[in-house]
């Protein structure tokens, strides 16, 4: 058993979704400890693209037969990234996180996995419970990290993992309290645990979000697209005028939440760095539950400038001991103009 | 073929007041078929698969099951997605009261209830809809047989399912139609129509947003707003979508993309 005062002495680590190998140095200076990234190599975009993806980094300008932005889109640039990766002295995961694989695709992303080990890729990022079946069977050697998108909630989720899988690490969803990870990594100390941090708060779950999030029929996301899309109420039953416009005012705070739009609440935001989604105020709660990495995520295929600001401020927090209204401070100096309005809205917390 | 109903809110109701309203739901279910699919009406689909704060207590779940039992019925229980630590202590609790009931079928949503389901025999864990990640999106116009097949066409995965014995699987009428694979097969195959999921969340539409303090929080207590009203998107083709509390739904009416011969049981969800 580990004592106490060891686990609060592990530092946390940072890892940050990359998108070329001319994001590492910066990354690494600013403090990112992992890195990881979407790898979707030719001979799957021309077989698969854009119905199916390997992973869920699919963004509207990523999924193409010829674009992979977000992806890494060759076995060159893959080999290149890791070995700069590897030159820092740090790792490389990469997302095979899809929701799931048909049978006619195993055959290629069989060899797709192998050729990631031969790189020397540090570990698999995996979300369907088929693919962890299938690594097994091909005895593939590599660290597994099971994916957000994976939906671990409780320990019975936990359990059935355990019992049948030999994993390293948990990634939380996006949308879990606090306490339950507290009780899951205590159930279950043996693993790693990784918990989202900053960017990319989506308003669905990720296991259970079922809709594409970009592709050659439908541009954009569907959560973008419903909230742009006309909206009314339907009422079940004969409700008062007060009920009926108390719903009304719900709906306008709920959207206006998702799409990031009250003017009241962004107007003091940087106008060249737009507020991220943030977890930091819940860090200090998160490595006293002893959760080993925070992950700033990159789907969007944010800015480098934007990705450094994020691994400075994360590293900051990890390293000392701030209170929750200094975080927020530190926050708003850096999106907001020193005004706390957008960490009041709580438009933008993860937890 | 066996018809089963699965009314997504008041599950109650539906039994309590079954005289009012099963006749007309039924009419509603049948009516889009043609008369050579001879439905027989048998079950009824309690519980909700995106919310356990919606699944009944357990002294009003016995009163259902009763009520059903009267109906000559039989009971699915519908068990949640995204279950949380909690929520998962509280199922275990229930089960223990249903130990000395008949066979009952658990409509299985996360991992984590096959599990659990282990230690009750007498509960059949059937794989619920939303475990099959097929891509569900009302977007979506075309035709690819990679969209038509989610994992279950890996023989592995089915099989690790059979070893927590799930022999019946549900599926989705999703736009895109389905392929069916046999694997072998000692599974029977359900399908739900009309309502489909699109996503769910664990940050409630209204519930996030109708409490003072820690608003937009992930399982903020609620008052089931969603029993009383739900918002309904239109697009510029004029094609609807539902956001019922932590879940949106599509509705696909159309079979024509399923092969109903593999299918033992319709579930009508509304």
């Amino acid at each position: 058993m580990l004592s106490e005062s060891f686990l609060n002495s592990k530092i946390m680590k940072i890892c940050i979704g990359i998108q070329n190998i001319n994001e590492i140095k910066a990354l690494v200076q600013a403090g990112a400890d992992e890195f990881f990234c979407g790898f979707t190599p030719k001979e799957w975009r021309d077989k698969f693209i854009p119905e199916v993806g390997l992973n869920r980094r699919e963004s509207s300008f990523s999924c193409s037969k010829t674009r992979t932005n977000i992806n890494i889109g060759t076995y060159a640039e893959l080999k290149d990234v890791i070995k700069e990766i590897h030159k820092y002295s740090k790792k490389l995961y990469i997302n095979f996180n899809a929701h799931y694989y048909t049978a006619s695709a195993l055959p290629l992303l069989h060899k797709i996995l192998n050729n990631c080990v031969k790189y020397k890729v540090d570990g698999m990022t995996i979300a369907d419970l088929a693919l962890l079946i299938k690594l097994k069977e091909w005895k593939i050697k590599t660290k597994i990290i099971l994916s957000g998108e994976f939906g671990i909630r409780n320990s019975q989720d936990l359990t059935f993992i355990n019992n049948n899988f030999e994993i390293s690490r948990v990634i939380f969803p996006r949308h879990i309290t606090t306490k339950d990870m507290t009780a899951l990594i205590s159930a279950f100390p043996q693993y790693e645990y990784e918990a989202f941090a900053m960017n990319t708060r989506c308003p669905f779950d990720g296991a259970n979000c079922f809709a594409f999030h970009a592709g050659k029929k439908v541009r954009i996301r569907l959560c973008a697209n419903l909230l742009n899309s006309i909206k009314e109420l339907s009422f079940k039953k004969n409700k008062s005028s007060a009920f009926i416009k108390k719903a009304f005012d719900n709906l306008e705070k709920y959207i206006d939440r998702e799409t990031n739009r009250n003017p009241s609440v962004f107007k003091s935001a940087n106008r060249y760095l737009k507020p991220p989604h943030c977890g930091l105020c819940e860090l200090p709660t998160l490595k006293k539950a002893r959760v080993d990495v925070i992950k700033i995520c990159g789907r969007e295929g944010q800015l480098l400038e934007e990705k450094i600001l994020a691994v400075r401020l994360a590293k900051e927090i990890i390293t000392n001991n701030h209170s929750t209204k200094k975080i927020q401070a530190i926050y708003s100096a850096c999106y907001a103009n020193n005004r706390r309005e957008i960490c009041k809205s709580k438009y933008l917390c993860y937890y | 073929m066996d018809l089963g109903i699965f009314p997504i809110l008041d599950n109650e109701d539906y039994v309590e007041q079954k005289h009012i309203l099963l006749p007309s739901i039924i009419d509603n279910a049948t009516k889009d078929f043609s008369k050579s699919i001879n439905l027989k009406f048998n079950r009824i689909y309690v519980g909700s698969e995106f919310c356990e704060r919606l699944f009944p207590s357990p002294k009003k779940l016995l009163r259902i099951l009763r009520g059903a039992e009267e109906l000559n019925l039989k009971t699915s229980l519908v068990t949640p997605a995204m279950l949380t630590e909690t929520g998962a202590k509280q199922f275990q609790y229930i089960f223990n009261k249903l130990r000395n009931k008949n066979r009952l079928e658990i409509i299985v949503n996360c991992w984590g209830m096959l599990e659990l389901l282990r230690d009750y025999k007498n509960l059949e864990p059937v794989f619920g809809r939303s475990l099959n990640k097929i891509k569900r999106d009302p977007r979506w116009r075309g035709d690819s047989s990679a969209l038509k097949q989610s994992s279950l066409s890996i023989s592995s995965f089915t099989n690790l399912l059979k070893k927590y014995r799930v022999r019946k699987i549900e599926l989705d009428n999703v736009p895109q139609g389905l392929i069916i694979n046999s694997n072998g097969d000692e599974l029977q195959y359900h399908l739900y129509f009309s309502k489909i999921p699109i996503s769910f969340s664990k940050i409630c539409v209204f519930g996030s947003t109708n409490i003072k303090g820690r608003k937009f929080s992930i399982d903020s207590p609620c008052q089931k707003e969603c029993q009383d009203y739900s918002i309904i998107y239109r697009d510029e083709a004029g094609k609807t979508t539902e956001h019922i509390g932590r879940a949106v739904y599509m509705e696909n009416k159309n079979l024509d993309k399923i092969n109903l011969k593999r299918i033992s049981r319709l579930i009508f969800s509304f």
